[in-house]
């Protein structure tokens, strides 16, 4: 006997069923209540009297109505002809109205209670406030149609600038039809002879002409690139047999400036590769090298080493400074100083081979020594390199 | 016998320029400004090459190649003009039905064997 009376002390007294119940439903932060079948209020915990604003007293006795919105109204009488036919409603979400006259959006499960003979005598009603999780799902949503808006414009603004190069390309290249085709057929007299002077200054023509046609062919490679529309071909390649046609598209060039051009090319295996793109980066290095060697020549070597082959442009030319040699390959770069302004360029073209070359999985270096020459070396992969990104 | 050229070219001075380096390398050159009268020359100029630029006012030149394969010059070869030089156009000329690609600007020191080259064996320049 007293130790049951200690132990009841210490434990605390155990509350009749029906009195736990009704503990459970004054704790709950969700909404129950009961209503009859007529709709009226029958009981209203605290989670309803936080959830809708108004109290048990105010609610109890109450059509149950007050709470939806005027244009939600049509659900109640829905809802009770179910609970009439003994039916469930599971997780209905919808719009009700607070106190202070606020719309949110509950979910509600409404079940019917049936009497100790089992007939159907009301409803109860759980509601859970789902406003913040609904305003998310919709943030959510609208971060979406942000997000696909915006991947639109992206789309739209690619395409026009890929539009913008092809006409740019098309309009620059237009009038050079002419002024390259006139000047070449001048030069080559078919029109009629002309003398020392007028063969002279129409070669200055058609060299500036050939000279603003290949700048802006850098210019519209370099922006293809930028855009990442650069269409490589890859294809098996012989790189000797490059170099050969390199070296003898610039052998007029050489000649002219009484400089020499050789090649010391040893056993090369095919490689995969883009046979256009790899002509460009070193007809573009040879070029630089007889632009900027004014005594001596011009050396191209390629040799296989490590799974690449490499090919070195060697010259006699007039250098480049240490602290210059570590901007060479930037965009608009041409060595800078007043010295160096007789020499035409964009500053385009080295930056355009390790941009090609970075695409082709290259690689090219220059070391150098003022006004002793100037090499530069590039690494060709001989497979097609594996692409992360895609 | 003459070689006989169907330059299809929009651009006044482009078509004078291909005409002139064409006569003077002894061949003849008939012209049409625009696509439709290329491919009805097509038909009646009885041509050893089509000349064909690329971007014309109306139809143009893909167009203006794939007509001409269905029609009257089956087998004539078709040399695409093109100042886009965007990678993927000497593809799509070549898919129209084109046979060979010239870059424009062309070059006026080759531009006559570039042609030459491309002429069938019985028409001689």
């Amino acid at each position: 006997m007293s130790s049951n009376a200690v132990d009841e002390t210490a434990l605390g007294i155990p509350l009749p069923p029906a009195a736990l119940l009704s503990a459970i439903v004054e704790a709950s932060d969700d909404a129950i209540v009961s209503k009859d079948l007529s709709g009226v209020v029958t009981s209203w915990n605290r989670g309803a009297e936080r959830i809708f604003g108004y109290s048990a007293a105010e609610m109890i006795g109450t059509p149950i109505t007050v709470l939806i919105p005027s244009d939600r109204q049509g659900e109640e009488p829905k809802i009770l002809e179910r609970i009439r036919r003994g039916e469930r409603v599971d997780h209905f979400q919808t719009v009700r109205v607070r106190k202070n006259g606020e719309h949110f959006d509950v979910s509600v499960t409404i079940s019917p209670i049936k009497d100790a003979t089992g007939r159907i005598v009301g409803a109860s009603k759980i509601a859970r406030d789902i406003s913040v999780q609904k305003e998310a799902e919709r943030a959510l949503q609208r971060a979406k149609e942000w997000t696909e808006a915006a991947n639109k414009r992206l789309q739209e603004v690619d395409r026009l600038k890929s539009e913008f190069l092809a006409t740019m390309s098309h309009e620059l290249r237009t009038p050079l039809n002419s002024i390259i085709g006139f000047s070449g057929i001048l030069l080559q007299q078919i029109p009629g002879p002309l003398n020392a002077e007028q063969v002279k200054q129409m070669t200055m023509v058609v060299n500036s002409a050939r000279h603003l046609l290949s700048l802006i062919n850098d210019l519209l490679d370099l922006s293809r690139i930028e855009a990442g529309r650069t269409e490589l071909q890859w294809q098996e390649v012989d790189v000797a047999q490059v170099i050969e046609e390199v070296l003898k598209a610039q052998e007029p060039v050489a000649k002219q400036k009484q400089l020499t051009l050789e090649k010391r090319v040893g056993d090369l295996p095919v490689i995969e590769t883009d046979r256009k793109r790899i002509y460009q980066v070193l007809l573009n290095l040879v070029s630089n090298a007889l632009k900027f060697t004014h005594e001596g020549g011009v050396k191209v070597e390629a040799r296989q080493k490590d799974g690449a082959v490499i090919v070195e442009v060697t010259d006699t030319g007039i250098g480049i400074a240490p602290d210059q040699l570590q901007n060479l390959f930037q965009a608009f770069r041409q060595v800078e100083g007043s010295a160096r302004r007789r020499y035409e360029g964009t500053g385009l073209g080295l930056y355009l081979c390790r941009k090609l070359l970075d695409l082709l999985g290259g690689e090219i270096r220059a070391e150098s020594e003022p006004g002793k020459g100037s090499r530069f070396s590039v690494r060709l992969p001989l497979k097609r390199p594996v692409k992360k990104d895609q | 016998m003459k070689a006989r050229i169907l330059l299809i070219e929009d651009n006044p001075q482009n078509r004078y320029l291909a005409t002139y380096l064409l006569e003077h390398a002894g061949m003849d050159v008939v012209a049409a400004e625009n696509g439709k009268v290329g491919i009805d020359l097509a038909e009646s100029s009885r041509a050893d090459l089509i000349l064909l630029d690329i971007q014309l006012p109306d139809l143009d030149g893909y167009q203006v190649a794939a007509a001409l394969r269905q029609g009257k010059a089956v087998d004539t070869p078709i040399v695409a003009l093109s100042s886009f030089a965007m990678s993927g156009d000497r593809e799509k000329a070549l898919n129209a039905g084109c046979s060979a690609y010239i870059e424009k600007p062309i070059d006026p020191d080759k531009f006559v064997d570039q042609i030459k080259a491309l002429l069938p064996a019985t028409a001689s320049g």
